[in-house]
């Protein structure tokens, strides 16, 4: 199931981020699941949980000794996306950067 | 088996008006004490959207999101340690080790990190440390010494051996060193590793221990080894602990 080629690109900050994660919750065995989900007033959403019940449409790649697993459904949303951490004086966090996203709808909460 | 929600993220846009959801909430004060996860406000001028002729947003180029999730807490005790200056790890371990070998090796291989592991079965602290003194560890390494399920518990020396083992490490390199675990916690060993890095910074202890007693079933009947799931946990656990003190 763990595939070759990473849907969702983790750069070295943001796996290490993970990485401390994992082990903060007890958890190497899982993965990050990314998704996107319906939200907002007409599009969607991104989701990111710890997971270990993987199905076989899913993809499961690894960067830097992470997981990172993503449903088939999401896969062609976020494919190109590059998943990033970064702690400045303004905000600490993750961070998406999605090619597929271009558009939000008014409410600001989704996109298409 | 899926774990708590750890974020919520979604487009720039949202980010003003964080979201309520399992395991969120909309009290940035609250994020750090409660541990969970709060999307964060862009500062006041932040302008990630153009609006367009029928009401609808635009993204600019900043298509992103921050989302502040619980961080600077894991399980590796210790004050800032040195950070390593090259990516290259060294495992010295026994027979759990052994059993892992494979899915070490595959994690670093695919990291881009070079890994040395150095592990025997049945191998004590002590003959670990003999064996660390005649390894080339290239300056500036993470050593992980996953050593002490063939010990006693009642050693009384674990100090001393802490010391000689941090003295064989090159100056510069982090030490990650694992709880261990034999039918039962070894107590003594986790104590004098806590005391230990008062005096030695850049010791990290990586509490295995605490890992393992969640997980049972990862055990073999024996209740030393591990299932092949248990080995591929505990390489996933070395590798995690290592990578992070690799990165600092």
């Amino acid at each position: 199931m763990v595939q070759e080629t990473p849907i969702v690109q983790v750069t070295k900050t943001a796996a290490e981020k993970i990485a401390a994660l994992l082990l903060s919750e007890g958890t190497p065995d899982m993965a990050l699941r990314v998704s996107v989900a319906p939200g907002g007033c007409s599009g969607f959403r991104y989701e990111m949980y710890f997971d270990s019940d993987f199905v076989e449409s899913d993809s499961v790649t690894e960067s830097y000794g992470v997981r990172v697993a993503i449903d088939a459904t999401s896969a062609p949303l976020l494919a190109g996306a590059v998943l990033d951490y970064a702690d400045t004086l303004n905000a600490a966090g993750f961070k998406i950067e999605n090619p597929n996203a271009n558009r939000t709808c008014g409410c600001q909460k989704s996109f298409s | 088996m899926r774990k708590r929600l750890i974020a919520l993220a979604c487009l720039a846009g949202c980010a003003a008006q964080p979201t309520t959801r399992q395991g969120l909430v909309e009290d940035p004060s609250l994020a750090r004490t409660q541990a969970v996860t709060v999307l964060s406000v862009p500062p006041p001028d932040f302008v990630p959207f153009e609006p367009l002729d029928d009401g609808s947003i635009e993204s600019t180029s900043t298509n992103r999101v921050v989302v502040e999730l619980p961080g600077n807490t894991i399980p590796l005790s210790g004050v800032p340690q040195p950070v390593a200056t090259i990516e290259h790890v060294v495992v010295l371990g026994d027979s759990l080790t052994v059993t892992s070998r494979k899915h070490l090796q595959r994690l670093a291989e695919k990291s881009g990190y070079e890994i040395q592991i150095d592990a025997v079965s049945g191998r004590k602290t002590s003959a670990g440390i003999s064996a660390l003194k005649k390894l080339e560890i290239p300056v500036g390494a993470t050593v992980v010494v996953a050593l002490g399920t063939n010990d006693s518990n009642d050693s009384p020396n674990y100090r001393a051996t802490i010391d000689e083992l941090m003295a064989s490490v090159p100056t510069g390199s982090p030490v990650v060193w694992l709880t261990s675990y034999r039918k039962k916690p070894l107590d003594n060993l986790a104590r004098a590793l806590r005391e230990a890095q008062l005096y030695h910074p850049r010791l990290t202890v990586a509490d295995w221990v605490s890992v393992l007693e969640s997980h049972k079933e990862w055990f073999s009947s024996d209740n030393v080894h591990y299932t092949p799931a248990g080995n591929e946990a505990f390489a996933r656990f070395v590798w995690q602990a290592a990578f992070i003190a690799a990165t600092g």
